[in-house]
């Protein structure tokens, strides 16, 4: 079973006030910025950075 | 970005730190930042905006977002990678890596320091500062003004202090900030000088320094700092028939005018009871515990009226004085004039 790998980004953000981005492939996913602005859905997979 | 260089430090800017690390073998990679180990200034916010590309309207909590990222080193920016990177992939990092140069990079730096140190032997470009600096430091350690300035203005062989920039201006910048800084580690903080102050008046003298454009005026400041952190180590030293619990009792209540400070709570912090301070205090300095703290307050008053704009509602308030009407009241029974008086009298124009 693979990671929550966004989890583990909101996760880091919320404890160290560190933005976090997290790609695939080069492609954004999520980013601790886009969520705090409120833009939703943050990334799709086909967006690029 | 492969494997070898996993995690590593990314980005452009120069006072905007970003860090990467690849989660191996899945086609994932985690960006860390915008993280800043310099204070954030407007300038790093513009650059910032800029990069992200953010729309006007979100500015403002973006920068709300900004202010919250906490500064770090970039050593501990290098551990937070490390620790995502061994969470991830299960690897450790050597730190060092992060840090150190490739061996060619080490060899041609060595390479060019061993030419211009023979150049600069051959042409007598040599420094003859450092038994003068250590004189120097020792007595602004000591807090001895007078000493010092006689020392100062004493005719010795000019001093050679080797060339720090390329511009004069810019170099003189560069001696002040030495200086300032030697001036503050090996004469104050041993003269007894708080630590956190010291700091404080280093960054302070510095950032004025930048502001100057004549090499003159930066000499200038350089005498004046120089006298000032000899001065407050002066200040530090326990004067003869003061024992040290009334003296760290004195520094205490000096150092604590802007709370509400009683005679419990300065004779806690030095371990002992309330009627033993308060009769050493008395027998060693003539003056009642009480007095003294009303005192200290009083001579901060002064000094934030001749030195700051602060309102007296204000100075009163920061002082922790009950009202602003009693704090006037004993401010004129102390020294005759009202505050307002003892500011148009002493305000610098």
């Amino acid at each position: 079973m693979e990671m929550d790998y966004i989890a583990l980004c909101r996760n880091f953000y919320s404890a160290t006030n560190i933005p976090v981005t997290l790609t695939k492939n080069d492609h954004a996913i999520y980013s601790s910025l886009h969520d705090i602005l409120g833009t939703t859905p943050v990334f799709t997979e086909n967006s690029s950075l | 970005m492969n494997e070898e260089n996993n995690p590593c430090f990314c980005g452009d800017y120069p006072d905007i730190e970003y860090g990467r690390i690849m989660v191996e073998g899945t086609g994932y990679d985690l960006i860390l930042g915008p993280v800043f180990s310099v204070p954030v200034t407007d300038e790093i916010i513009r650059q910032a905006v800029k990069g992200a590309a953010v729309p006007l309207e979100q500015r403002e909590l973006f920068i709300e977002m900004i202010y919250a990222v906490p500064r770090l080193s970039q050593t501990q920016f290098a551990q937070y990678l490390a620790l995502l990177h061994q969470c991830l992939n299960h690897k450790t990092v050597d730190m060092g890596k992060f840090f150190s140069e490739d061996d060619l990079d080490i060899r041609s730096r060595k390479e060019q320091q061993t030419g211009r140190m023979a150049e600069d032997q051959e042409e007598e470009n040599t420094h003859n500062s450092y038994y003068f600096e250590l004189e120097l430091y020792q007595l602004v350690k000591e807090g001895n003004t007078e000493k010092l300035k006689k020392f100062l203005s004493a005719t010795r062989p000019p001093l050679k202090e080797g060339k720090m920039a390329a511009s004069p201006l810019r170099h003189a910048k560069n001696v002040f900030i030495s200086v300032v800084t030697k001036a503050g580690m090996m004469g104050a903080i041993p003269g007894g000088v708080d630590v956190e102050k010291t700091y404080q008046l280093m960054d302070y003298y510095i950032q004025e320094c930048e502001q100057l454009t004549k090499i003159e005026r930066i000499n200038q400041l350089q005498y004046v700092m120089l006298m000032d952190f000899c001065q407050r180590s002066g200040e530090h030293h326990i004067p003869d028939g003061i024992s040290p619990d009334v003296y760290k009792c004195m520094t205490y209540i000096r150092e604590h005018t802007n709370e509400s400070i009683s005679i419990e709570d300065a004779a806690a912090h030095v371990n002992r009871s309330s009627s033993y301070m308060m009769k050493h205090f008395k027998s060693e300095l003539g003056i009642q515990m009480g007095a003294y703290i009303m005192r200290c307050k009083l001579e901060e008053a002064k000094s934030l009226l001749t030195y700051s704009e602060k309102s007296l509602a204000e100075i009163s308030s920061f002082l922790c004085f009950s009202s602003q009407s009693y704090f006037q009241n004993v401010f004129k029974k102390q020294y005759g004039v009202t505050p307002l008086q003892y500011r148009k009298q002493t305000k610098i124009r």
